[in-house]
């Protein structure tokens, strides 16, 4: 049982902050600590992991690699887990890493728990926490089958350096991983200059209370001089004010920032569900009663198209 | 193209209470579908609409499947006929569980297109999807957030953290659809109507072969949980001070 692999997040070398969240996490169960990374001209991010704790580094490489697909990618780990038999896998709880986790998991026919919360590993045995009920309960479950395998929700555990050897181990290409039955067409990227809602320290989010394009242009204003990433409730989303990658809640990203600020949201427990572990939480809303302010840390009852055009004014100055 | 939709009964979380002790109660909490299925059965009916052909709806789990109430429910939605496995093991079913049921299900029915919804609202685990694909050894894919039909294959687009990805995949597939990917119809009456004249098949685990129904995942405990304790502080209106308050607050968080 050789340690805990983390199944590097990363798209053209840019690694998301949720694999170093999980690099340090791993590292606590005093174990060997590997970071296994598929993709193309990736062995050079070596030392990215080496600096969070990680002794070893198992690159993959190869045109196949170069986009995220299930099907290399799950006959590619699942002959290196056979080979190197790691203790636990962790992935991003990303869309395709929990895609990924989860044919993987059936393969091996192995437990595998989603989104965690908290985790504790120990030899043959893993014990997270996740939410189920849209955020009304915590559940723990327990993995005994191998190797243990979770997919870790993003923001939630801390990043510390550490240094580790990252010693680079070149695993051989499998022979499945010719299993390629998606073909990938196009990315269209949806970012703005604005941070990702996942990895942002400060969200500002805009619910149906800013009535259309104009408020949403207010809340934008606000969260880039807060250099803030900007997100939306479902219903500023459906009425289309906002990209649909930009829902907070249940159903949407899961955000975990130091300060989130509501702006004419109410607090539905699908919105609550997404947002509700952000360290400082403040609203704006003119509803004494609005559900959001039971989960503040500040709360103005007020009208946004006044108070945020007023808070814009101050930090201008 | 004959499409299968997956959906699962589940409690309204918005009724289920919290126990002085942290445990749950679901006294108040009426079964219904779980709403993220709807939108993969409005996608098969959008699909079936498009290039023709059929869907039928499928539900796996204990007695509380058989609620003539949420079969006419869903069925009023679109799908020509329902099949429900019913079990008692199936009571808490992990995700290992109910995709070897849905597979052993679709395989018997038949099928070139499985959608389910992203995770159920109970759990949402959103593994079952997925782990239907990998049983049936045919291509999956989750988030899914648009599907357009091209011949023998379908175009795909997926919307993910930062980007939108469209892929190609062939036929026969399984595809877990986001709750974005459409916005659902309600019913009306005459659809609720003509849904009791809908044929309901009903199946167990012994029919569709499958003898052990053990977990993979081993339930510890579950609980409320502990309340973050908030400031709460709440200020009234848009004067100059509760203005300097506010930002006094956010400049704080900022460092
Ligand atoms: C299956 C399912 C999944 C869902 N998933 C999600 C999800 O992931 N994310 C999500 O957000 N929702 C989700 N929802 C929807 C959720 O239930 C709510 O409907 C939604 O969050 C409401 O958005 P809102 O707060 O912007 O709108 P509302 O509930 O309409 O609230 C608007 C608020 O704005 C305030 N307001 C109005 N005018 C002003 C003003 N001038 N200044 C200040 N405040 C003002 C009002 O007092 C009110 O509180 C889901 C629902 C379902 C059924």
């Amino acid at each position: 049982m050789a340690g805990t692999w983390v199944f590097v997040e990363q798209r053209d070398g840019n690694i998301r902050k949720v694999t170093f969240e999980m690099l340090t996490e791993a590292k606590k169960y005093g174990d060997e600590v590997s970071a296994v990374v598929f993709g193309k001209g990736v062995k050079g991010l070596a030392p990215e992991f080496a600096k969070f704790g990680a002794d070893k580094v198992y690159a993959v490489e190869g045109d196949v690699f170069a986009d995220y697909n299930t099907g290399a990618y799950v006959a590619q780990i699942v002959a290196m887990i056979n080979e190197f038999k790691p203790n636990a896998v962790l992935f991003a709880h990303s869309f395709n890493g929990r895609d990924f986790a989860s044919r993987l998991a059936q393969k091996l026919e192995a437990g595998l728990a989603t989104d965690v919360i908290a985790a504790e590993i120990s030899a043959g045995k893993g014990l997270f926490t996740r939410a189920i009920y849209a955020g009304k309960a915590l559940s723990k479950v327990e993995i005994t089958t191998s190797p243990i395998l979770a997919t870790i929700r993003p923001g939630v555990f801390g990043v510390a350096e550490s240094a580790g050897a990252g010693a680079v181990v070149e695993p051989a290409v499998a022979a499945g991983a010719g299993d390629v039955y998606q073909i990938v067409k196009e990315f269209k990227p949806t970012v703005s200059a604005r941070p990702e809602l996942t990895e942002a320290e400060v969200v500002v989010s805009g619910g149906r209370g800013c009535k259309g394009p104009e408020g949403i242009k207010i809340i934008e204003e606000f969260a880039d001089l807060l250099g803030a990433a900007v997100g939306g409730s479902r219903a500023s989303i459906d009425s289309g004010w906002l990209g649909h990658e930009l829902q907070v809640g249940q159903t949407g990203k899961v955000v975990n920032p130091n300060l989130y600020v509501a702006c004419g949201i109410s607090g539905a427990i699908q919105h609550l569900a997404g947002m509700s572990s952000s360290k400082f939480i403040a609203a704006v809303n003119t509803d004494t009663e609005a559900p959001i302010f039971n989960v503040s840390d500040f709360g103005v009852v007020g009208d946004l198209f006044k108070v945020v055009p007023l808070l814009v004014a101050e930090l201008k100055k | 193209m004959k499409v299968i939709v997956c959906y699962k009964i589940v409690p309204e979380e918005a009724n289920i209470e919290i126990n002085q002790d942290g445990s749950l109660s679901f006294a108040n909490a009426e079964w219904k579908l779980s709403q993220y299925d709807l939108n993969a059965v409005e996608a098969a009916m959008q699909l079936v609409e498009a290039v023709g052909g059929s869907v039928t709806a499928l539900t796996v789990g204990d007695q509380k499947i058989e609620n003539s109430k949420l079969k006419k429910s869903i069925l009023a939605r679109g799908p020509e006929d329902l099949y429900l496995v019913k079990d008692e093991r199936l009571k808490r079913a992990d995700t290992h569980l109910t995709a070897a049921v849905l597979a052993a299900a679709v395989a018997y029915i038949g099928f070139d297109l499985v959608l389910c919804g992203e995770g159920s609202s109970d759990f949402y685990a959103q593994q079952v999807g997925i782990q239907l694909g990998e049983l049936l050894q045919v291509p999956v894919i989750n988030a899914v957030s648009k599907i357009t039909p091209a011949g023998d294959r379908l175009i795909i687009e997926r919307t993910l953290e930062d980007e939108i990805e469209t892929l190609e995949l062939s036929l026969p597939a399984v595809l877990a659809v986001t709750a974005d990917i459409n916005v659902t119809r309600l019913p009306g009456m005459k659809e609720i109507l003509a849904a009791g004249k809908k044929p309901v098949t009903e199946w167990d685990l012994h029919k569709i072969g499958i003898r052990h129904a053990g977990p993979r995942v081993e339930e510890v405990s579950t609980l409320a949980p502990e309340q973050v304790a908030r400031k709460k502080i709440l200020v009234e209106g848009d004067s100059e001070p509760k203005i300097a308050e506010f930002l006094d607050y956010i400049r704080k968080e900022l460092k």
